[in-house]
């Protein structure tokens, strides 16, 4: 994978995998996991995770029923690490904001 | 009530359009089961708000799987019921207010799904204009025996044709004006929808406007073209063949007019014979006659005769006719003078005549003949186009 920013939508499914699960279930720990400020749709959802597929970032594990199940590989965490740094940099660096309200 | 309506829906590339259509027919008790290239198919319910959508999802061969089985699942598990898919095209519904999450939070997420189906227009394209390249290289190259002038001898062949089936080429120019507008205005919207998507506009899930003249010239283009072609086998059908009469029954000459007399005979398994036509553009006879004399020669005359219903067309049609001979060179054409007529050219064996709305062809072979003698053949012709 690039080492460009990662979209929100990708950073999200990457959190939402640590837990292995399907589309639907990772929708719900999405909403869960940003306190129901994101609400990803279907079309979102299977667009990232057929891209991550390719990448190498998921892995279809098996199947449920009706739905595919898919977990976060090495490669994907990763990613996500580094983009939880880029993030935490950004907001490190972003600190001076503060500092100028104060 | 009927169990059951078809109607025509917008193009499979009006993505925002289609789903305002199929939410209004809801609305108004129309429930969408199927769609089909051009029609929808819905059967009656009761009318209720609900909120259609599309999903597009290029078939294989553009390099994706179409609509997944997981896929579904999801949409599904949201709220969404899936509805039907035809070619790229995917349609759900839930009802409004359920809370079912629009498919994409992010336009440009939803810009990605339409990349495959843009570049399938631009295939589609270059594949018409190969397809145009390749029929003009034919159409040049199939005239091989007609070296000097080859276009003008296509566009004489063709004008000929055009001035006895007009109806066949006018449905041909409305169809491929329908094919050239639908690719175009398809080429625009996909690519419209695209650009905003990627520019981060949502896609207009109702959008404005009926497009009326979209909804006339598209399909009033096609309707043009099938009444041309209900013309055309209307023509074909009435076109009289048979056998040459005894005596003209048309503005057309015989051999006995001009003085040979003979028994009828056939030439490679076609005998004497007369065509009538009735085109919007001319009357027509094409005769051809075939006599064996009592000094066991062969005598054969054929011709073509318009009576054309604007007169204005002689001369184009009497430059086609010597462009496209039988027998001599395009070149060999040269003027006769012949009184009562506006025009008269012979080369060899070969004649056109023109008078006032009348144009002929005749083209004659005899025995021990050197060529055509044209008073002769010019006054017989004066003598069937006044009686």
């Amino acid at each position: 994978m690039d080492q460009g920013p990662m979209t929100e939508a990708a950073y999200y499914i990457l959190l939402a995998l640590l837990k292995p699960g399907h589309g639907y279930g990772m929708m719900q720990r999405i909403g869960e996991l940003s306190g129901g400020r994101l609400v990803m749709g279907p079309g979102t959802l299977y667009g990232v995770l057929s891209r991550m597929c390719k990448e190498r970032l998921i892995v279809f594990t098996g199947e449920e029923g009706r739905r595919k199940n898919y977990a976060i590989t090495e490669a994907g965490r990763i990613a996500l690490l580094a983009e939880f740094d880029r993030l935490k940099r950004m907001v490190a660096d972003g600190s001076i904001l503060e500092e100028a309200q104060r | 009530m009927n169990s059951v309506k078809y109607k025509f829906h917008p193009d499979e590339y009006e993505l925002g359009e289609n789903e305002k259509f199929y939410s209004d027919m809801e609305a108004k008790g129309w429930r969408l089961v199927k769609r089909e290239r051009y029609l929808s198919k819905f059967v009656p319910a009761e009318p209720c708000q609900l909120r259609y959508r599309v999903e597009v999802s290029s078939p294989e061969f553009l390099g994706e799987d179409g609509l997944s089985e997981g896929q579904l699942t999801v949409f599904e598990d949201c709220g969404w019921e899936y509805v039907t898919s035809r070619s790229f095209l995917h349609i759900f519904r839930a009802p409004a207010g359920s809370g079912a999450p629009e498919f994409y939070s992010d336009p440009v997420q939803q810009a990605q799904t339409l990349k495959k189906v843009c570049r399938g227009m631009w295939i589609s394209w270059a594949i018409i204009l190969i397809a145009l390249a390749i029929g003009i290289l034919i159409t040049f190259f199939s005239n091989e025996p007609w070296i000097d002038k080859p276009w003008e001898r296509v566009l004489a062949v063709h004008f000929k044709r055009f001035v006895r089936i007009p109806t066949h080429y006018v449905m041909y120019w409305f169809w491929m004006l329908w094919a050239a507008y639908e690719l175009i205005w398809s080429t625009w919207k996909i690519n419209r929808t695209y650009r905003r998507l990627k520019r981060g506009i949502p896609l207009d899930h109702a959008p404005k406007g009926n497009r009326i003249l979209h909804k006339l010239f598209h399909p009033g283009l096609l309707c043009l073209s099938a009444l041309c072609l209900l013309l055309t086998i209307g023509q074909l059908i009435s076109t009289q063949s048979e056998d040459l009469p005894a005596q003209p029954d048309g503005p057309y000459i015989m051999l006995c007019d001009v003085n040979w007399e003979g028994e009828r005979t056939t030439f490679m398994g076609q005998s004497s014979g007369v065509t009538h036509a009735v085109s919007p553009l001319a009357d027509y006879w094409e005769t051809v006659e075939y006599i064996r004399t009592q000094t066991g020669g062969s005598v054969w005359l054929r011709q073509y005769v318009y009576r054309l219903r604007f007169p204005g067309m002689s001369g184009t049609l009497a430059q086609s006719l010597m462009d496209t001979p039988i027998l001599s060179s395009w070149a060999a054409f040269s003027p006769v003078e012949a009184e009562g007529f506006d025009a008269v050219w012979a080369a060899g064996r070969e004649l056109v005549a023109v008078k006032g709305d009348m144009v002929a062809y005749v083209m004659f072979l005899g025995a021990n003949d050197d060529g055509l003698d044209d008073p002769f053949i010019c006054a017989a012709l004066q003598a069937a186009w006044e009686s």
